[in-house]
């Protein structure tokens, strides 16, 4: 179900049309999304723009259309909490990481489960397909990044990355790379193919690393620590470009994402129920989403147009669509 | 990107047995598509299996002929094959939908089939006993090109590395640089052994980079040479090759050879020994020999365009070539460098001290001037190893892979399903068989395709008896038989072999032993595109 709510924009129409360059974007709340029993641990858009999909701790996912926020279909089959969900590149598959050890291939059309990958001996916490869907990479709280085969649903390879539980796991853009992100303080660059670690980064010594993923032309690493800060690394020279502040990020692993549709800028959910938005350039924060009324968990951004859609926890339970111009 | 990170001292070789890929039909020729994503393996029952090389598994399967086949080539975006079978039929395929684009029916055997390098609407053709052929594939055209010497047609051809000339030469040493496009002869030389003898060609091969070619010829020699030097001496000049590449010891005759990626190496297989020699063409000393199975012959060998890895067909299987992977221990630690020799560390008077006096102030600016820099988190640069040296941007409409469905495990008791009273209403299709139809890629469930195009080429004077070699060859179990797969008895690969070979259908690590190889194969035999794969079993 989805309900529109008054426009909410933060910047006059007359400044809009002075400025070629958008200085900030002006999200608004379009829709918000009501259906699941528990709080909602990530959500996702599907390459092709069509869908939005949503995972959470009541153990379900539901596919929602992604402009119109029309619920569209539950899959069931989890038998504990979900924590993460990825699209396939053709945005025909799902792939589901789950408390009960287990990821799940799923189809999208029929709503079935096509697979269960067993092999992680404890909670699985992040998953993503790479960008052939040829291979699916996880990370679990048993330390270890596994390699799957689509098709076969084997596990093609185990790295033993990280001496503490592995919080993302991310392909870079042609799939050669892996970045993985850990508790232990580390993020390591893995070479798909062979499985052999190419690069570690020490993001903080004694901070989890909540987050990591690549940018979208695979040159830079975006990574988040539990001291409330985000951070732009170049990794081939292992040095820190940028860093963004000033929202609350010291107890959940909160999701970041790049927006790259109209102006760029950093989007991330906080601990403080609130969506901020960077830029990505001048590290300013150029707009702060209010509206949900626990800790916004995650954000996702649409491929091609202006959307955010963001999730919280269990006081809160829903996902919204904010629209912006810019 | 990760090739930069990898290869700190450049492109290297292959050093010891890396697998097989095992499929059921029986291999006969090999080819790495562009960029080294897919391989595509031409079978003795006609079919071609196309391997995904990341995963190590099948990506596609083509029913392509009847009749095995002898040659295949990529085409440059990855899109297209062209393969040539031993009861003469030249066929282009696409490769996402399998289905046959055209046809075409020449009066003698087919050695070699080859695209335009850069456009693919030309194909060379070497047919046995007759000048090279270029077909225009638009027109269904063909143009003969000319020889030198009209007695003697065992002529082999292939197109220069950008395609703007094709090499021929024939069985007397000659060989002809002609233009592509008004086959007109720009240069010629005569390859000449030992006192003025001449010998015959046998094949031509380029590099992916750089103007370098070899030509494997009869005396057991190969002979490398640049491309410009021929260009300079023109016509009935008289190059010295670069490299003249032998192994003197056994006096080995060589059954294909090829460059590797960066141009910087040279495999060539024996023909009488399943053994690869590899050569650094710089400097023409040989750096490896790798050995397979003993008592297995060799028919094909391909090099990977990116990677140190080498494919080589012998007994109808593929085996992989790598190196030897070495866990790079310092890539685990941040801030360790690995060092190629001792580094004598002078440390500071006051190193050591609790306060340190001489340590200089720390660069406070540079970090913030870091911080001010233009991060560009959008565009994306080419990959270096991907784009030719005339080439600026990759090819955005190139096929890298293939598309794969998951296979449908057996439904499972599903405690967690949704609860009697909700209402599931999906406002999508719910096709029942639309998982089906995923899965099968080549099969009769599909619309009628339309026929291919078949045109008959027409060559003077050209025998109609010939008969392909492939077909020729006894004593290695390369027979007629479409029922393909490896004898269950044969014991040759785990008995002699040095390594242990470690198939990629599946395994868990496991030893290979007879049972479980037999139980693999089973597994295999389960059509995954229905109906086309079960007629041929």
């Amino acid at each position: 179900m989805a309900a529109e709510e008054p426009g909410d924009a933060c910047s006059s129409s007359a400044w809009r049309r002075r400025q070629e360059v958008p200085e900030k974007p002006n999200y608004a709340l379009k829709y918000t999304l009501v259906g699941h029993s528990a709080a909602v641990s990530s959500v996702k858009f599907s390459p092709d723009g069509e869908w939005l999909a949503s995972s959470s701790a009541d153990k379900v996912i539901i596919i929602w259309g992604a402009y119109d926020g029309k619920y569209k279909k539950t899959l069931y089959g989890h038998s504990l909490e979900i924590s993460d969900v990825a699209w396939s590149s053709d945005s025909t598959c799902l792939v589901s990481a789950s408390d009960d050890k287990t990821l799940k291939i799923w189809d999208v059309r029929s709503g079935k489960c096509l697979r269960t990958l067993q092999g992680h001996s404890d909670y699985v916490f992040c998953c993503n397909f790479n960008p052939a869907s040829t291979l699916i990479v996880s990370g679990s709280f048993d330390e270890s990044v596994k390699i799957w085969e689509v098709k076969t649903g084997k596990c093609l390879k185990t790295l033993t990355a990280h001496s503490d539980p592995v919080s993302a796991v991310h392909f870079n853009s042609t799939g050669s790379l892996i970045v993985s992100g850990s508790y232990d303080g580390l993020c390591r660059i893995w070479d798909a193919a062979s499985g052999q670690c190419l690069k570690t980064l020490a993001v903080d010594d004694n901070l989890p690393v909540s987050f990591v993923k690549f940018s979208p032309n695979g040159k830079y690493i975006l990574t988040s620590t539990l001291d409330s800060t985000l951070r732009l690394w170049d990794y081939s020279r292992g040095r820190c470009l940028k860093t963004y502040t000033g929202h609350k990020n010291e107890k959940y692993c909160v999701f970041a994402s790049f927006s790259v549709t109209g102006g760029k800028w950093i989007v991330s959910g906080s601990e403080d129920n609130l969506v901020y938005i960077w830029n990505v350039q001048t590290k300013e924060i150029v707009q702060k989403l209010q509206g949900h009324t626990d800790v916004v968990i995650t954000a996702a951004c649409h491929p091609t147009e202006n959307i955010i859609a963001s999730a919280a926890l269990e006081n809160d339970k829903t996902i919204k669509l904010w629209i912006s111009d810019c | 990107m990760n090739l930069e990170l990898l290869e700190s001292f450049g492109q290297n070789y292959p050093e010891e047995a890396d697998g097989t890929l095992d499929c059921i039909s029986m291999a006969l020729t090999c080819t790495f598509n562009r960029w080294g994503t897919l391989l595509a393996v031409g079978c003795n029952d006609g079919r071609i299996v196309i391997w995904d090389f990341l995963t190590r598994g099948i990506a596609k399967i083509i029913s392509a002929h009847i009749h095995p086949v002898c040659s295949l080539c990529w085409s440059r975006d990855g899109h297209k094959l062209v393969s040539a079978s031993t009861d003469n039929i030249v066929s282009q395929w696409d490769v996402l939908s399998g289905d046959c684009d055209q046809r075409f029916r020449f009066p003698s055997p087919i050695l070699k089939v080859q695209y335009h390098p850069r456009d693919q609407n030309k194909v060379l053709v070497c047919p046995m006993k007759s000048a090279p052929v270029m077909l225009t594939l638009s027109d269904s055209k063909h143009v003969v090109l000319p020889v030198d010497d009209d007695s003697d047609l065992n002529v082999v051809a292939s197109f220069d590395r950008r395609g703007e000339y094709i090499y021929t030469g024939n069985a007397k040493g000659k060989i002809l640089v002609l233009k592509t496009d008004s086959q007109d002869l720009v240069a010629s030389f005569r390859v000449t052994t030992g006192t003025s003898n001449t010998t015959a060609i046998k094949s031509i091969e380029f590099a992916r980079k750089g103007s370098c070619f070899l030509i494997n010829t009869a005396d057991r020699i190969i002979r490398v040479y640049d491309g410009r030097e021929i260009l300079t001496c023109g016509r009935d000049g008289e190059p010295e090759p670069m490299q003249k590449l032998q192994d003197l010891v056994n006096r080995t005759p060589w059954k294909k050879c090829c460059f590797s990626g960066d141009g910087e190496y040279i495999v060539a297989g024996s023909a009488r020994q399943h053994a690869l020699y590899i050569w650094e063409k710089s400097i023409g000393n040989l750096v490896k020999i790798l050995h397979g199975t003993r008592g297995e012959l060799l028919l094909d060998v391909a090099w990977h365009p990116v990677r140190p890895i080498i494919a080589s067909i012998s007994s109808g299987v593929v085996s992989i070539w790598a190196q030897n992977q070495v866990e790079n221990w310092s890539a685990f630690a941040p801030d360790f460098k690995e060092l190629d020799e001792n580094v004598e560390y002078e440390e500071r008077e006051s190193e050591f001290d609790i306060e340190d006096e001489d340590k200089s102030e720390p660069e406070q600016t540079g970090a913030d001037a870091a911080e001010d820099e233009e991060v560009d988190v959008t565009s994306v640069d080419p990959i270096a190893a991907f784009c030719s040296s005339d080439e600026e941007l990759e090819d955005s409409k190139a096929l890298l892979y293939l598309p794969i469905a998951p296979e449908v495990e057996d439904p499972e008791e599903n405690p967690y399903g949704p609860p009697p009273d909700a209402v599931q209403t999906s406002l999508m299709d719910e096709g029942a068989s639309s998982e089906k139809k995923r899965q099968s890629s080549a099969d009769g469930s599909q619309p009628p395709k339309k026929k291919p195009k078949t045109t008959n080429i027409e060559l003077q004077g050209v025998p109609n008896d010939e008969v392909h070699p492939l077909l020729g060859v006894k004593g290695d179990g390369k027979s007629k038989k479409k029922q393909a797969g490896r004898p269950k008895g044969s014991k040759g690969k785990e008995k002699d072999s040095p390594f242990k070979p470690k198939l990629y259908k599946g395994d868990r690590g496991l030893p290979l032993e007879g049972s479980t190889k037999g139980k693999v194969q089973a597994e295999l035999s389960q059509p995954l595109t229905g109906g086309a794969i079960s007629e041929l079993l």
